[in-house]
């Protein structure tokens, strides 16, 4: 039976994060998904409202919870760790009950890691990642954040299911430097640097992220980062949809992969 | 940490009452262990250290609002995650934050980032969305720029990543232009 969602794409997706989005309506296709994209929706605000005019925060929230609701009753679900913050906080806000999903959640319901694990046509057998989380999927802790704010194993685990191998990962949960990139990059290149290379120093071949903003910090910033940090090298950056997309055995193009600055090798399967 | 803010916060009183009716956040819980800072991904790139911008909000030192530590913020809540007295202090930068634009005592070392938070409200306002070449466009013309990240572009259009922006959301930006401006302290 096919599980419907309210979509809430956010604004990186239809920009930098285009290939987030592309990938996640990839797979949902072979997963049975149904997408509803949210009539209208707004920005989310992401850090700038809450951080200089909460009355912003708020007002958005509130619209794109009034929209979601059109959908009927089903839970949201977004790709954008900011925006399921966001919404996550309008929601706690309005004292409202409405479900807000991150897909990584989506992805890891018992229900459907039996349904992913039946999709799987490529494992990626022997493929070592990196799998990142950064602040917003698991903070602000809570039982609706995507796992344990300590200690997550929901990315390794979905990643151990599609037949990869998930890396000791001790900066996993450092922030990348997030909204600074604009205004202060040399504060993310020291932080995304940082990350890359200590991934790739244990052997990583990818990195896998389930947020645009620290797609576009490792990915398009990813020559700047590492020199920044005195490193040498590439290693490519995966949506954590791109990996899934990969093992269901789409092709590079449906993922968007071909977006990507750091090019992506067929060493996972593609 | 919910607790009831002091009622009736006026600009007059002092800077941790301020700070407790914005926030939400009671200052005083702090005993300054110093774990928030030793999680914080950018406690070494300003000028102190996240626990002591609190400490300055406990002594009701008004320094705490021309600091730039607020401004580098990323907000991601490693600190409240952490502190063992349940401290926010990703709120208390929030208000921090507001209540300096407020007063404008922002640092000029923070000038860049606090354009970069105007124009992305602005430009939220405007649309209802934000389009992220809009945004740079605004950004670089806000601080006097107009050729900052411009040899991004090139890449950014060739994989399709930069676009024109759609139009906008109506109902948005109706819910903006009658948005509750944050109370005055
Ligand atoms: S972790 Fe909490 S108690 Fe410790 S210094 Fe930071 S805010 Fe204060
Ligand atoms: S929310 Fe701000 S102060 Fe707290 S750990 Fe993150 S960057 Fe540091």
């Amino acid at each position: 039976m096919s599980t419907r969602l309210a979509y809430f794409p956010g604004c990186s997706q239809h920009g930098t994060g285009r290939e987030f989005d592309e990938s996640i309506r990839a797979i949902a296709g072979r997963l049975d998904l149904q997408l509803d994209e949210i009539p209208e929706w707004a920005c989310c605000g992401a850090t700038p409202a809450h951080a200089i005019d909460p009355a912003a925060d708020r007002a958005l929230g509130r619209w794109n919870l009034g929209q979601a609701a059109k959908c009927g009753d089903v839970p949201v679900m977004t790709g954008c760790a900011s925006c399921f913050a966001r919404l996550r906080s309008a929601r706690a806000h309005a004292g409202s009950d409405q479900r807000i999903l991150h897909i990584a959640q989506v992805l890891g319901e018992p229900a459907m890691r039996e349904r992913l694990k039946a999709a799987v046509v490529r494992p990626l057998t022997g493929v070592k990642v990196a799998c990142y989380y950064g602040c917003l999927l698991t903070r602000p802790a809570g039982p609706d954040a995507i796992d344990d704010a300590e200690n997550p194993r929901l990315l390794e685990d979905l990643a151990g299911l599609l037949g990869a191998t998930a890396i000791d990962f001790p900066l996993r949960l450092d922030c990348c430097g997030a909204s600074l990139a604009l205004a202060r990059p040399d504060i993310v290149h020291r932080r995304s640097g940082r990350l890359l290379a200590m991934a790739q120093a244990r052997g990583a071949q990818a990195l896998v992220v389930a947020c645009p903003l620290c797609h576009s910090n490792l990915d398009f910033q990813q020559v700047a980062a590492m020199q920044a940090v005195g490193a040498q090298g590439e290693i490519p950056v995966l949506y954590l949809t791109q990996l899934v997309g990969l093992a269901l055995g789409l092709e590079a193009r449906q993922l968007g992969l071909q977006r990507h600055f750091v090019d992506v090798p067929a060493l996972v399967g593609a | 940490m919910s607790h009831t803010p002091p009622a009736g916060a006026t600009a007059a009183s002092p800077l941790h009452e301020r700070i407790a009716a914005a926030s939400g956040e009671n200052p005083a819980r702090c005993y300054q262990c110093g774990r928030c800072s030793a999680g914080c991904p950018v406690a070494d790139e300003g000028d102190c250290q996240p626990h002591q911008v609190l400490r300055l909000v406990q002594l009701d030192d008004e320094a705490a609002l021309h600091a730039l530590q607020p401004w580098l913020c990323v907000s991601c809540n490693t600190c409240a995650t952490r502190c063992p007295q349940q401290v926010d202090l990703s709120a208390i930068m929030d208000a921090l934050r507001v209540e300096a634009i407020e007063r404008g005592t922002a640092p000029a070392a923070a000038r860049e980032v606090v354009a970069f938070n105007q124009v992305f409200v602005e430009r939220v306002a405007a649309r209802g969305r934000l389009n992220e070449g809009e945004l740079g466009a605004h950004f670089n013309l806000r601080v006097h720029a107009p050729f900052k990240n411009l040899t991004a572009l090139p890449g950014m259009l060739v994989r399709g990543k930069m676009r024109p922006p759609g139009g906008s959301i109506a109902g948005a930006v109706e819910a903006m232009r009658t948005r509750k401006e944050p109370q005055q302290p």
